[in-house]
């Protein structure tokens, strides 16, 4: 199977944002210009992505316009390890600049994707 | 300066053998914690890849700034080791599956609540290789994303792609993973 095509990755990415068929098939004529095998590639990995289920955590959460956030399951009083989420202090950047290393009890930035979270020993 | 800040700055420096150098030391270092943080916790308890591989990397490398290129080389490392930690579990509790169901108490068998991807995580990581030889960068991507527990931005910007071009590629790397762990499919 060749399966060297070229965009193939961007024209399924785009092909899956037009959920309406005749836009679809519309965008699909239009990218895939004649090329069957591409075509073919294409719309067989349209009907896996629908199959997905519990493969990974879906990133279509994460797709434009969505807030990061619908990503994270931590929260207010979530347990990880030996701490316990008090409040999100802040967001972005590389959260680990401030990693609590030592025993403190003092707010630290919690490294949990890109939130950060002030915390406390959970027992 | 620790021993993997100094491989990050001999990889950087172009010196191939250091790349071989790094995985084992952050593979040690990922299960050693895991292990450790397990043992001290009750029964069942889960461990996030991401808190895990952050720790790792703090202990690892330290607060001193790295270049883009180090911290994309350590968590390229990170992701790999983090892999193969699963796929090792996954591997001891199918052996143990019929055993005489005791409680088991090495250290190892605890890192066995690592969250992690969960379907079949051995067959995952083999269709993943198998991504990887036609698709390096959507293969790479993946294991950033999903075993590393980097977040799309952290993955965009150690790829030096867009935010956009990541959620491209793992949407095309997952439909290609399910057609490719589908039965009967080739």
């Amino acid at each position: 199977m060749n399966t060297e095509i070229p965009d193939v990755k961007a024209i399924f990415y785009e092909a899956l944002q037009r959920t309406e068929p005749c836009a679809r098939e519309a965008y699909l004529v239009d990218a895939c210009r004649g090329n069957a095998t591409l075509r073919a590639e294409v719309e067989s990995l349209l009907r896996f992505h629908d199959r997905i289920g519990g493969l990974l955590p879906s990133p279509d959460l994460l797709l434009e316009g969505a807030p990061e956030d619908a990503h994270v399951t931590e929260g207010p009083g979530t347990v990880i390890g030996r701490y316990k989420l008090l409040e999100k202090i802040g967001e972005g950047g590389w959260p680990w600049s401030t990693w609590p290393n030592s025993r403190s009890r003092s707010a630290a930035r919690w490294p949990s994707r890109s939130s950060n979270w002030a915390w406390i020993p959970a027992r | 300066m620790s021993d993997v800040t100094r491989i990050l700055n001999a990889i950087e420096r172009g010196d191939a053998k250091a790349t071989d150098e790094l995985l084992p030391l952050v593979y040690e270092e990922l299960r050693l914690l895991a292990a450790q943080k397990l043992s001290r916790e009750p029964p069942g308890q889960t461990l996030q890849a991401t808190a895990l591989v952050h720790e790792a990397y703090i202990r690892l490398v330290g607060d001193e700034p790295q270049s883009w290129e180090n911290r994309g080389h350590f968590f390229a490392a990170a992701a790999e080791a983090m892999r193969r930690i699963l796929v090792e579990n996954a591997r001891r509790k199918a052996s143990t599956k019929h055993g005489s169901g005791h409680t088991r108490t090495e250290l190892d068998e605890l890192t066995c609540s690592i969250v992690g991807p969960s379907d079949d995580i051995m067959a995952l990581s083999e269709a993943l290789d198998r991504l990887s030889e036609q698709d390096r960068e959507a293969a790479e991507v993946v294991k950033l994303h999903y075993f590393a527990g980097l977040m799309l931005d952290q993955v965009a910007a150690l790829q030096g792609i867009s935010r956009r071009t990541v959620v491209t590629y793992l949407s095309y790397a997952r439909a290609w993973l399910r057609r490719e762990l589908t039965d009967g499919h080739r």
